[in-house]
């Protein structure tokens, strides 16, 4: 019996199906452990090796990792979010009521998108924060700083377009004062400077357009939830990208000057 | 016992490493370009001073032999003992013409016709598309109230009230005094919000900041730095009360005086 399921264990190791989805064996070597990295798609975003400091939370803080991890919990529950909640004006709060009240785990999905958000742009600081404390935004990772800049800012906008989402007085009167701000832009808004000079009215300015009306109103919400869902989302996972691929070409994690010892 | 010699694995050894392992890619930066990283005198350069800048990578990297021969050697001395290098060979550039008459791409001949034009399409598309997607976001159609509208008929109001009829739709009110109406925009001048007329207090409040602003709109608490806007308002030819809300008077531009801005009516 036992000789049987060897004889088929071997012959499945030998079909090509196995062969190129396990590609290498597991026996505890420093080749294999090298290459359980290298052959994942996910792990190899990992170097294989890394110096002893870039595991020192002390000095990391972890902040990177943990913001990436809350954009994959924020991903996964809004895209749950969305199986119940519709972004029209006659139903989005109503919507947001349901999942609150009567969808099974509804709301613990909600909440773990919620707080998640607000973690997010918590870490995403403290994260900004370390790095400027250590001084990893020197050369050569100045490119990389930049990236990050760019980061947090969608991390914000993110935060902002989601907050209009439930569609209660609360986030509509946010983001009318948030967005009553883009008047004021410099040549694009009907109150910034040379703005009117340009010929922009409260029908035609910067705002109108993010807006999709003249105020808050049932295309706004249409437009940021798009914008939270989509646009948004695909732009920070490329930035990402090229966050942690500049990580690695730059050496990995920084840490502490070790040009003085030997 | 693990020897310096370059395995497959050793990606983070690469910037592990003190002094980056770079020399064996310079041996071969004449095919590159730029003379500023290349290693010493490589090659006595001829003294012309007319000579183009341009062809300077080329002249160089037309001579193999020469140049590799020093580079190997200043790469050997910067590397530890024991280290393999391996020096890459200097090829000479494919060239079917001298870079000075090779105009690329840019030079509409039958051969490149297609060539240019491919890309000319390609580009005109993406403007188009791009152009498009931009206009594609601003509105033609607003489902939003009238800027303009009838208010009823004035012996309607009760002198010394503030009318909270048209502020859901149109966020206006309408105050009655004595001599006549003026209307206010209820938006409040701080951050937007649309404040509350208090009768008891007869006062607007905002209850975003707590901006207060008098019964004639002009403000005296909260942080709101300006005074309520007021609007047009006339009377129409059926005799009813007619606000224009795109027509603002701004107390602090001292438009308040100014014809429209007030209607007279005993």
């Amino acid at each position: 019996m036992l000789g049987i399921i060897e004889q088929m264990k071997e012959k499945l190791q030998r079909t090509e199906v196995y062969k190129s989805i396990f590609r290498h064996t597991y026996q505890d070597t420093q080749r294999n452990r090298a290459l359980q990295i290298v052959d994942n798609v996910y792990l190899h975003l990992h170097p294989i090796r890394i110096s002893r400091h870039a595991t020192n939370v002390g000095y990391t803080w972890g902040m990177g990792g943990i913001t990436f991890l809350l954009f994959i919990v924020l991903t996964v529950t809004g895209v749950i979010l969305m199986f119940y909640y519709r972004p029209a004006a006659e139903y989005a709060y109503d919507d947001m009521k349901y999942l609150m009240n009567d969808v099974a785990f509804g709301p613990l999905m909600r909440n773990m998108h919620r707080w998640a958000a607000h973690a997010m742009v918590i870490t995403v600081m403290l994260h900004m924060f370390r790095v400027f404390l250590t001084g990893s935004y020197k050369a050569p990772r100045q490119f990389n700083w930049v990236v990050g800049v760019l980061l947090l800012t969608l991390t914000f906008l993110l935060s902002f377009t989601g907050y209009l989402l439930p569609w209660d007085q609360l986030s509509i009167w946010a983001v009318t004062v948030g967005t009553n701000m883009a008047r004021a832009t410099p040549l694009l808004g009907h109150e910034g400077p040379f703005g009117p000079e340009l010929g922009m009215r409260i029908d035609n300015d910067v705002r109108f357009v993010l807006l999709g009306g003249t105020q808050v109103g049932p295309p706004t919400l249409l437009r940021f939830y798009v914008l939270h869902c989509i646009f948004l989302p695909l732009v920070a996972a490329v930035f990402m990208i090229v966050h942690f691929w500049r990580v690695r070409k730059d050496g990995g994690i920084s840490g502490p000057d070790t040009s003085k010892e030997v | 016992m693990v020897p310096p010699v370059r395995n497959v694995l050793n990606h983070s050894e690469m910037a592990d490493q003190k002094k980056p392992a770079l020399p064996p890619i310079s041996s071969s930066v004449p095919i590159g370009g730029g003379g500023a990283s290349r290693p010493a005198p490589v090659q006595p350069k001829p003294a012309e001073p007319k000579q183009p800048p341009a062809a300077s990578p080329a002249v160089v990297a037309a001579t193999p032999a020469p140049v590799a021969a020093p580079v190997a050697a200043s790469v050997a001395k910067s590397v530890p003992e024991g280290t393999s290098v391996r020096v890459i060979p200097v090829r000479k550039a494919r060239q079917d013409k001298p870079p000075e008459n090779d105009h690329g791409i840019w030079r509409i001949s039958r051969k490149n016709f297609l060539n240019i034009a491919g890309w000319f399409a390609f580009f005109s598309f993406l403007a188009t598309a791009t152009v498009g997607a931009l206009r594609l976001m601003v509105p033609r159609v607003l489902y939003e109230a009238p800027s303009a509208f009838k208010a009823g008929f004035p012996d309607n109001y009760i002198i010394g009230e503030v009318s909270e009829q048209y502020k859901d739709e149109f966020r206006v009110w309408i105050v009655r005094e004595a001599e006549g109406f003026y209307a206010l925009s209820a938006i409040c001048t701080h951050l937007g919000c649309t404040p509350r007329w208090l009768p008891s207090d007869q006062k607007f409040k905002c209850p975003c900041h707590g901006s207060g602003y008098f019964r004639n709109g002009v403000n005296f608490e909260g942080p709101t730095p300006r005074p309520l806007e007021r609007l047009k308002i006339s009377l129409a030819d059926d005799g009813q009360i007619l606000v224009d809300r795109n027509i603002k008077f701004l107390y602090e531009k001292q438009e308040w005086s100014k014809q429209g801005a007030f209607l007279k009516y005993t």
